[in-house]
C-alpha cells in the first residue's frame, strides 16, 4: 500500500479542519478555565438535575491537565484523563490513513473493547452519583 | 530456414522464416511446434524462437516455461472505516451527556450505513463495531433523551430529587 486507499481532498480538508478545531479547542481551553468563564456549554444533565453524566468535569480536567496538573484533572473527570490518549492516538491514526496511507495499529480491533468501555463508562457514570463516591 | 515437426511427428522442411510464419498466422503451427534452425542441431519450440515472437498468438504458452497456477490471492480483510466511527462515536454520546441528540444520531447513521456497506464489500470486516455503535447510539438517545424530556415535562421532580441529594 504505496498510495492511500481512498485519498481525496475532501478527506484532507476534513483533517485540516479538524486539526484546527483541535488545536483552537486546545488553545481556549488553556486560557479559559471552564469552571469559571462563562460561555463553555453547560451539561444539560447536571443542569437540570444535579447528577453528573460520565463526561461532567472532562472540561475542566482537561484545562487543568493543560497546566500540568493531573492530580486535579484526575479528581475532576477520571474517565475522560485516562482516555485521553487513546483519544489522541485514534486522531493522529486517523491523520496518518489519509496523507501517508499506512495504517497504525489500532486500539480498537475486537468489538467487545466496546462493549466494556462502555459499560465502565454506564458504571462510572453511576457510582461517580452515589453519595458515598461523590468527590466534590 | 527451419526443419519442422508436424501434428502427425513427422520431420518437414527445411522451409522459409516466411513460409513459417505463414503458417503460424493461419493456425497450422502453434507455439508448442517443435523446430530445428538447419544450421543447429537443438529442437525447440516455436515460441522460444524471437524470429516468431511478434505474430505468435499470447494465449498457447510454451511448454518449456511451466505456468505457475494462479491462486486467487486471499483478498485483505479491514475493518470499514465507518463501522469503526460508528462505534466511537456511540461511546462519545454516552459519555458526553450533551451529545445525545448530537452525537448519537450520527453514531447511528453510520452504523446502519456501514451495516449496508458490509452486505456489497466482501473484503470489509466490523460488523460487530456497527452494531456496538448503533445500540449504544440508540441507548444515549434512550437514557438521556427520556431524561431530558422527563426533566423539562416534571420540574417538581427535578427540585425532588435535587432536595434529596446528599451535598
Amino acid at each position: 500500500m504505496k498510495t492511500p486507499l481512498s485519498f481525496s481532498l475532501l478527506r484532507l480538508g476534513a483533517i485540516v479542519a479538524a486539526m484546527l478545531a483541535g488545536t483552537a479547542l486546545a488553545v481556549v481551553l488553556f486560557v479559559f478555565d471552564p469552571s469559571t468563564a462563562g460561555f463553555y456549554p453547560v451539561c444539560t444533565l447536571r443542569e437540570m438535575t444535579g447528577l453528573q453524566c460520565p463526561g461532567c468535569g472532562g472540561l475542566r480536567a482537561m484545562h487543568q491537565l493543560s497546566h500540568g496538573h493531573l492530580a486535579a484533572a484526575w479528581r475532576l473527570n477520571p474517565f475522560v484523563v485516562a482516555l485521553l490518549p487513546a483519544g489522541l492516538w485514534l486522531g493522529l491514526r486517523e491523520m496518518a490513513r489519509v496523507l501517508t496511507g499506512r495504517q497504525w495499529p489500532g486500539l480498537v480491533t475486537r468489538p467487545v473493547f466496546g462493549w466494556l468501555l462502555a459499560g465502565a463508562l454506564v458504571l462510572f457514570g453511576i457510582l461517580r452519583n452515589l453519595p458515598f463516591c461523590r468527590g466534590q | 530456414m527451419y526443419k519442422i515437426i508436424g501434428a502427425d511427428l513427422k520431420e518437414y522442411g527445411p522451409v522459409s522464416v516466411e513460409q513459417l510464419r505463414q503458417w503460424i498466422s493461419e493456425g497450422r503451427v502453434n507455439g508448442q511446434t517443435k523446430v530445428q534452425a538447419v544450421d543447429s542441431a537443438e529442437w525447440k519450440s516455436v515460441a522460444d524462437c524471437p524470429e516468431f515472437a511478434d505474430i505468435l498468438p499470447k494465449a498457447p504458452q510454451p511448454i518449456a516455461t511451466p505456468t505457475t497456477p494462479i491462486t486467487p490471492l486471499p483478498m485483505p480483510l479491514r475493518n470499514s472505516q465507518m463501522a469503526v466511527w460508528s462505534m466511537v462515536l456511540g461511546i462519545g454520546s454516552l459519555l458526553c451527556c450533551c451529545g445525545w441528540f448530537l452525537v448519537a444520531p450520527v453514531a447511528i447513521v453510520l452504523g446502519a450505513v456501514a451495516l449496508s456497506q458490509l452486505k456489497s464489500h466482501p473484503e470489509l470486516t466490523g460488523r460487530g463495531f456497527a452494531i456496538v455503535g448503533i445500540i449504544l447510539g440508540i441507548l444515549a438517545i434512550l437514557v438521556y433523551g427520556s431524561f431530558t424530556v422527563f426533566c423539562v415535562l416534571n420540574p417538581d421532580f427535578m427540585q425532588n430529587l435535587q432536595n434529596s441529594m446528599p451535598r
